[in-house]
């Protein structure tokens, strides 16, 4: 006897959605008369046609099948989340929170991603660092001739230029600003960059007192009129002319400027000498490579340049090119005012939105497994009715993906709404586009659909129908629940380890704070003394500002408190060797008024006529420098000869990331050849402080009717220095909520797993007379124990975080156990709060319902 | 009245027509014979459940011969509705075909 062949038919059973399709035993009976008619080989060509010739039937029989399914599924679908309410939200907020926080990551990390890109020249663009070997510090910032240097003596550069930022007073008519970024640029500035003229002449670049601005200037200056032409004056006393408008800089140019003068202005303003010398790091300094030029060879010649005269100690400062792409992501450089962001903390948002987005697809999964018990019936009987495995499983794979789109539409509407209040956050503006944003997120979406119901597809699905209708279904596998349990665990050690490292940066933060010059009872107001002719003047306009009402108290001084970042070299009486210094100059009051304490010696005063000619006061760390106990007496050069009169105590006047240096201190005067105070400090009464502002600004007037009143708050300006560390707090703030969310969420769903599975348990053991608290106990002590583990576990993990954070500081606070031991104890706390809800119901249930469930 | 499609219009005919041997083959058989065209066998099977579902036939299952491989027959019958559905559709092509070989004729004279 002939058999047919198999293969042709394998393939229809594999499309055939009715696997009793009378066809084929049909078909076979009728090649069996074939081969009787026609013989074998003939009967055997006729089959395999005939079935080939099926196969597009059949295929469509099937979608067809498969649509009426979908549609039914769909149906029972929403109706189970109509049902389980409770369920669903958790579900689905779980889902909605990590999909929200992995797409405004995915639009951040994109955005900065995209920095600097825009330049059409960008990959043959270079900015050069130097780095100090002596002091090991990267500047960002070079001489003034290395730019001129390099596009000569090395063939591979096209262009090189100079940028060095100023700012001032610009006045048009009778609009003035005061102006930050204002960019002094070689010309070939504008050949490199793809900072596009809206209107104008590049070439004016070459022209001292050229000026081009950006369209919001114009706008700002000019209003309507056109600006090409027009005079803008600098600090009343120079005039630019602007000639050319610059389109606004993109939202992701790292380098941003308002207006574009050109370098040759300071030439005219300085000196040739200044723009032409290797000493001082004045100029950030761009080069930009032949199309064809070999960028590794240049870097080699970068390597081995040596600036004129260090020929006798080579290695005192070396070079290197960073490529224009990469400048967004370096921060930390030494007089870098670039837009940057760290490599780093983009990592860790990736790092940390991703493992979000894990943790609520694996609780989706849990609580999926967790109601198993509540569909058993429904499984069993669709089995039994003829639901394959694979049916089922795609059935419940659905549900997770359905789940995911709801979150995903959910997710969406809030992205949208919180992306201004994010923009705020990270001082960024993003944009959610929906075109092009769209199918990534949608496919992301159906991929944690995926991901989130396989494994409960494959779980539920599996379950024998006659065990489920017979009640012997034993829903504990080994397996399933160890996964359980490391979930939770999972959930917990991150939740304890991000809550613990927050509370040890609020704890640095606070420690920054107190160290810091602040916290004084009155607030403390620091004005800006912006131009010569008043810095000259600083002691009748002190005088003047301490009549002012709610004034309590003055001093001036030659830098901000938290600023004092010139340094010079200091030469003591008996030594031949100089020191490095840092220097500034206060007033008698200063110390007064800063609540600085002198160890030894006495503070500056006004009453000895020879302190403003001589008088020293150095800080602990240049006596200890010296190797002095006591350095009163000892006598000095530091911008003329000097003697110390006392010596204070340690303060920070720089950011505490900075270990305190040597700091020596002169009487300010206005007769002394540096000229006078360009910081007036007043503390003023916090009852009326605009009141005390609008007659500060009256008294300013008289002085300086031209330039505007400027002040900052000390507060503020801490603030503002330790803005990363503020963020960081924030950002992880922020985290902190959500991880805590999802570990509740976890624990949640492990626990009504719990309970569902131990209903009769908790029947039986209520009608024995067990208590409730008694079983309270008894569905809790299990998953504390594991929570036990996650504190374990947590705490190496946010060690090692916490101590690689606090590197960076040069002052920091000690590692105890504090913070420990509050985010266990509140993690605890939480994990009860969230085992409690469905635990209490089981304990509190009548026994007699829960015996007669079945 | 439902409009049946030529295919399944000969489906009925010849589950009405082979009587109590109206299964796949037979049926296929059928309509070979009488369109005298080589249609591939599964053609059939699609309107047969068609008209299974629509509730114009019934099946049966039948018995199994090895030659079948061990599968069962199944047998379709006709059903009152069935019956109804093939005499409205037989009544309608009637009607519509009336007068249809007079114009055929005049046209094929020109």
């Amino acid at each position: 006897m002939f058999v047919p062949p198999k293969t042709p038919k394998l393939l229809l059973r594999l499309l055939s959605s009715q696997k009793d399709n009378a066809y084929f035993g049909d078909i076979e009976e009728l090649f069996h008369f074939m081969v009787e008619t026609l013989g074998p080989n003939r009967a055997r060509r006729w089959y395999f046609w005939e079935v080939l010739k099926a196969v597009p039937r059949f295929a469509l029989e099937s979608v067809r099948w498969r649509l009426v399914m979908f549609k039914s599924a769909i149906k029972i679908m929403l109706r189970n989340l109509q049902r389980h309410k409770g369920h669903s939200f958790i579900n689905i907020s779980g889902l909605i929170i990590g999909l929200s926080v992995c797409m405004l990551m995915f639009l951040y990390i994109r955005f900065e991603l995209s920095f600097d890109k825009f330049h059409k020249n960008a990959p043959s663009i270079y900015r050069i660092i130097a780095h100090s070997q002596r002091r090991d510090i990267h500047f960002a910032a070079t001489e003034a001739l290395i730019a001129e240097t390099f596009k000569q003596d090395f063939s591979e550069v096209r262009y090189a230029a100079r940028v060095r930022r100023r700012g001032g007073y610009l006045k048009y008519e009778e609009r003035m600003f005061s102006e930050t970024t204002i960019h002094y640029v070689d010309p070939d500035y504008l050949k490199m960059f793809t900072f596009p003229l809206a209107a104008g002449d590049a070439n004016y670049l070459e022209e001292p007192f050229a000026l081009f601005i950006s369209q919001e200037m114009a706008e700002k200056y000019f209003k309507d009129k056109n600006p090409i032409g027009c005079v803008l004056s600098l600090n009343n006393q120079y005039e630019f002319i602007v000639r050319g408008v610059l389109a606004n800089i993109p939202d992701n140019s790292s380098i941003r400027f308002d207006m574009l003068a050109s370098m040759s202005t300071l030439n005219t303003l300085w000196g040739k000498k200044f723009l032409n010398r290797w000493i001082s790091h004045d100029f950030q300094t761009y080069v930009m490579l032949e199309p064809k030029a070999d960028a590794g060879r240049f870097e080699e010649k970068l390597k081995r340049f040596i600036i004129p005269g260090d020929e006798k100690n080579p290695k005192r400062e070396l070079f290197y090119s960073q490529p224009l792409n990469r400048i967004h992501f370096r921060s930390g450089l030494r007089f870098d005012d670039i837009l940057t962001t760290d490599y780093r903390s983009i990592y860790l948002l990736a790092v940390i939105s991703i493992v979000i987005l894990l943790l609520a697809g694996l609780n989706y999964t849990t609580l999926a497994t967790a109601r198993a018990t509540r569909r058993t019936r429904e499984i069993g009987v669709r089995k039994v009715v003829g639901a394959s495995q694979s049916g089922l499983a795609c059935q419940f794979l659905g549900e997770s993906i359905l789940a995911a789109l709801i979150a995903f539409i959910f997710s969406l509407v809030l992205v949208k709404s919180i992306l201004p209040a994010f923009n705020q956050l990270m001082s960024r503006n993003l944009s959610l586009s929906v075109l092009s944003d769209l199918p990534g997120f949608l496919g992301l979406t159906l991929l944690v659909g995926f991901a989130a119901g396989i494994y409960p597809a494959m779980y539920l699905s599996s379950f024998q129908p006659a065990q489920v209708i017979r009640g012997t279904l034993l829903l504990r596998s080994k397996s399933s629940s160890l996964l359980r349990k490391s979930l939770v665990v999972t959930q917990f050690v991150i939740t304890i380890a991000i809550l613990a490292c927050l509370l040890f940066i609020n704890k640095q933060i606070h420690f920054l704070m107190q160290k810091s010059m602040s916290r004084f009872e009155n607030p403390v107001l620091n004005i800006y003394l912006s131009d010569e002719d008043l810095r000259s003047r600083h002691e009748p306009l002190l005088q003047a500002c301490l009549q002012a009402p709610g004034v309590l108290d003055g001093t001036a001084s030659s830098h901000h408190p938290l600023g004092i970042t010139g340094g010079t070299g200091i030469n003591w009486e008996g030594e031949d060797r100089g020191h490095f210094t840092r220097f500034t100059r206060v007033d008698h009051n200063y110390f007064d008024f800063y609540g600085l304490n002198l160890k030894y010696g006495r503070a500056f005063s006004m009453d000895i006529s020879t302190d403003k000619t001589e008088a020293v006061i150095v800080n602990e760390t240049a006596a200890r420098d010296s190797l002095w106990e006591n350095p009163v007496g000892k006598r000095c050069n530091i911008e003329g000869e000097g003697v110390v009169v006392g010596m204070v105590k340690d303060f920070h006047y720089r950011p505490l990331h900075i270990k305190v240096e040597p700091l020596t201190i002169r009487y300010i005067s206005t007769e002394s050849f540096l000229g006078g105070a360009s910081y007036i400090s007043l503390k003023i009464d916090s009852q009326d402080i605009p009141g005390t502002l609008v007659t500060l600004e009256k008294t300013w007037q008289q002085f300086s009717p031209y330039f505007p009143f400027m002040y900052t708050f000390l507060d503020n300006t801490i603030d503002g220095v330790y803005r990363a560390e503020r963020q960081l707090s924030r950002n992880l703030t922020s985290f902190t909520y959500i991880a805590i969310f999802l570990a509740c969420l976890g624990l949640f769903g492990l626990t009504s797993f719990t309970v569902e599975r131990r209903t009769k348990e908790i029947g039986i053991r209520k009608v024995m007379g067990a208590s409730k608290h008694g079983i309270l106990i008894m569905l809790t002590k299990d998953i504390l124990v594991w929570v036990g583990l996650a504190i374990v576990a947590a705490y190496p993990l946010a060690y090692y975080a916490v101590h690689e954070w606090l590197k960076r500081f040069a002052y920091r606070i000690d590692i105890n156990p504090g913070p420990f031991i509050i985010a266990t104890l509140s993690s605890l706390l939480i994990a009860l709060l969230a085992m409690s809800f469905q635990s209490i119901k089981a304990a509190a249930a009548n026994p007699v319902d829960s015996l007669r469930y079945e | 009245m439902e409009l049946l499609t030529k295919l399944e219009e000969l489906v009925l005919i010849a589950v009405l027509k082979v009587k109590d041997n109206a299964y796949g083959i037979s049926i296929y058989n059928f309509i070979v014979d009488i369109t005298g065209k080589d249609v591939t066998v599964s053609s059939v099977y699609f309107p047969l459940e068609r008209l299974v579902r629509k509730g114009y036939l019934r099946s049966q299952k039948g018995e199994s011969t090895p030659k079948r491989g061990g599968m069962s027959k199944k047998y379709y019958y006709i059903t009152k509705s069935g019956i109804k559905v093939l005499e409205e559709n037989r009544l309608l092509s009637q009607s519509a075909w009336q007068g249809v070989a007079e114009i055929l004729k005049s046209a094929w004279s020109i």
